[in-house]
């Protein structure tokens, strides 16, 4: 199974002056209305092209390898290998979808905590090299299945996510870094570098210092065990936003300088996702089912008085689809109404569930909107990550419907930086909402 | 669909069974001649009404929330997942007849006789970093897919290089082809144990699903294996 096999021939809409992603949203809602009213996204292929060109003006010395498994969809893959990024897969069918757009081996990287023999092996095949570890079971395991295995060695920062004891610790500690290098030598295996990660959750300076003075303590241990370091990965969990890029690389640059200069040798490195995507995806949802329910039932208390009602509606895409992260509370989708509503409409207090019966499926607890109907339409902004799974038996077999767009001067500039893409590019043809045309009306954009 | 219960339950409580067991294949000085288990129980009392006259009986229910019963994965109707009535006295019995089935590094895995459960074979896993300490994963194989529960600190460090070596085992040396995990879905780390297994690559599984032991209030996640040779489930 090679992924998205039904989108292997995606189309990207361009679109002029004129029209903006409002607009497509409106064409798509229109057609589908006619055909079903089934969930779909849309994909603002410009937005992530904005992305990397920040990245190169912030952190230029800093590759980055994108975390696929944050959004596998073809159009993403495709854009950010013609842009040049390197990209980090978890699994084989990743791996096999990025080479299949010809990215070359030594631009991809193996990030699974949890390897398994057969992947290993895989990415030995291909020439797959680079690998990150943290613990001694799967080191023997690399050892076993890949003898031209690179591995980074993963050490643990400091971070402690809302106070829970628990969580579970990615990253072997300082302590451990010795034995592992030892395990190493012994197993014949190659340490070329180590990785640490600090969540968006909790991206504070300290965490950094220390995460790369660690770093730095490892690199040495490994220079006496005889090991050359060339590669250090500083890690995910870029939100997108400027200000925050800007700030780690206020905090890491000149530690970077002192640690890691420029002429040692090194390669800096990195595994931003949602960075890319999150803000590029919108998803529109429909509304299959509506309830009204006495107000006291909602647990955050409305701030209207007793009498007015409350609405529980249900819609056709939930935490079992493209809101699983909402499961692991990592998620705060803020629902947007499409149709136009007066100014000084009434607001009520809804909820928001998926299709599934399951208690688990509530997207929105609690929000103000106005009343709506069996058929609405509801618009969610920054979906872009960690929403599409890869098929399996297990998943959801309805999947929405994913179309790409890029302005027209997203595109010229591209193509000016000499970033082609082999999709097949269209001109956008849209209807406004508020007049029904049939396919022959509607007005075609120059190309 | 969530599960429609059969009967109203007068009251149900559950409790959790820990005790400690001789593991004849080790002599008894060494440090793995005991075995300690940790097996949860439900009892529930219900109420049933009697056929063809106006009267209620009240049954007591004994469920098994670690052992699951042989029956729990095929789907057809009849089967009643979860419910063994009246079978405790026996479980101590079936502990006791685990056999050693592989012993390597600090991974020991343990199973009942696969010949008398033709359908399922109960698989426990049993990791030791060090002699005080262990993590148990109890699992039951059922066709190409094993079921484990989650040991009592699911999150723990040591813990998840025993998971690590469970599923390197259940790759190596066995043709299964999905590993799920399932937890209470009420519990207060719920949120961390998502994040936690989805890091490890396993994926939550729609409640629905027809591969799914119709049990209650449990998320269940699961981690594929990518056989080579183009088997399926890759």
């Amino acid at each position: 199974m090679k992924g998205f096999i039904d989108d292997a021939n995606y189309s990207v809409g361009l679109l002029d002056e004129g029209t903006n992603l409002g607009n497509v949203i409106d064409n798509y809602v229109y057609e589908h209305t006619l055909t079903g009213k089934n969930a779909f996204f849309v994909g603002d292929l410009g937005k992530i092209v904005k992305k990397h060109t920040q990245w190169q003006s912030v952190v230029a010395q800093i590759k980055p390898f994108y975390t696929v498994r944050c959004n596998p969809t073809p159009a993403v893959l495709e854009i950010l290998a013609a842009l040049g990024t390197g990209f980090a897969c978890s699994s084989k069918s990743e791996m096999a979808l990025v080479q299949e757009l010809g990215v070359s081996p030594e631009n991809i990287i193996y990030t699974s905590h949890c390897k398994q023999a057969s992947q290993i092996k895989y990415a030995a095949k291909v020439g797959i090299n680079i690998m990150t570890c943290d613990n001694e079971i799967e080191l023997k395991k690399i050892a076993r299945n890949h003898p031209n295995a690179k591995v980074l060695l993963h050490i643990a920062t400091e971070e402690n996510i809302g106070g829970e004891d628990g969580s579970m610790k990615f990253g072997t500690t300082l302590k451990n870094c010795r034995h592992l290098l030892e395990c190493a030598k012994e197993l014949d295996v190659q340490i070329i570098g180590v990785k640490f990660h600090v969540s968006s959750a909790c991206k504070e300076d300290q965490v950094y210092v220390h995460a790369l003075s660690d770093a730095r303590c490892v690199f040495d241990m490994a220079g006496e065990f005889g090991f050359t370091m060339n590669m250090l990965d500083i890690g995910g969990g870029f939100t997108g936003t400027e200000i925050q890029l800007e700030e780690v690389n206020h905090v890491i640059s000149p530690l970077l300088d002192v640690y890691f200069p420029e002429g040692s040798g090194i390669q800096i490195i990195s595994e931003p996702g949602s960075y890319y995507v999150s803000s590029a995806f919108t998803l529109a949802v429909n509304i299959i089912a509506k309830k009204v329910v006495g107000n006291d039932q909602f647990s955050s208390g409305g701030k209207n008085g007793s009498g007015e009602p409350a609405f529980v509606y249900y819609m056709n895409d939930g935490v079992y689809g493209s809101f699983a992260s909402k499961l692991s509370e990592d998620l705060n989708p803020i629902p947007e109404v499409h149709k136009k509503y007066k100014e000084d409409e009434p607001l009520f207090t809804s909820s928001l569930w998926g299709p599934s019966c399951d208690e688990l499926d509530q997207i929105v607890e609690s929000c103000l909107l106005p009343e709506l109907d069996v058929g609405d339409w509801l618009i969610f902004d920054n979906m872009g990550a960690d929403c599409f799974h890869q098929p399996s038996a297990f998943s959801d077999p309805q999947r929405p419907a994913v179309y790409y767009m890029m302005s027209f001067n997203d595109w010229y500039e591209m193509q000016d930086a000499g970033v082609t893409l082999d999709a097949v590019m269209r001109t956008f043809f849209f209807a406004p909402s508020c007049i029904q045309l049939s396919q022959e009306d509607s007005f075609p954009t120059e190309a | 669909m969530p599960c429609i219960r059969s009967h109203p339950s007068l009251y149900s409580l559950s409790y959790i069974k820990r005790g400690k067991t001789r593991n004849y294949y080790y002599p008894i000085w060494s440090p793995y001649a005991y075995y300690l288990y940790c097996y949860k129980y439900r009892f529930t009392l219900r109420e049933r009404m009697l056929p063809c006259c106006y009267r209620s009986i009240t049954c007591k229910e004994q469920e098994d929330l670690t052992l699951r019963p042989p029956y729990c994965c095929l789907p057809c109707p009849e089967s009643l997942g979860g419910l063994q009535v009246g079978r405790s006295t026996d479980q101590e019995k079936d502990h006791s007849q685990l056999k050693e089935l592989y012993s390597a590094g600090n991974l020991t895995v343990l199973s009942t006789d696969p010949l008398l459960h033709q359908d399922s074979v109960q698989l426990d896993f049993h990791f030791h970093p060090t002699p005080h300490s262990s993590a148990h994963w109890h699992g039951l194989l059922c066709d190409h897919r094993l079921f484990l529960d989650i040991p009592y600190q699911a999150l723990d460090h040591g813990n998840r290089e025993s998971l690590t070596a469970t599923l390197e085992y259940v790759e190596e040396k066995t043709n299964v082809d999905s590993v799920f995990v399932n937890f209470q879905n009420d519990r207060k780390d719920r949120g961390a144990l998502l994040r936690a297994f989805s890091y490890m690559g396993f994926e939550v599984v729609r409640p629905d699903h027809p591969a799914l032991p119709p049990w209650d209030n449990v998320i269940f996640m699961m981690y594929p294996l990518e056989r080579d040779l183009g088997q399926p489930g890759q």
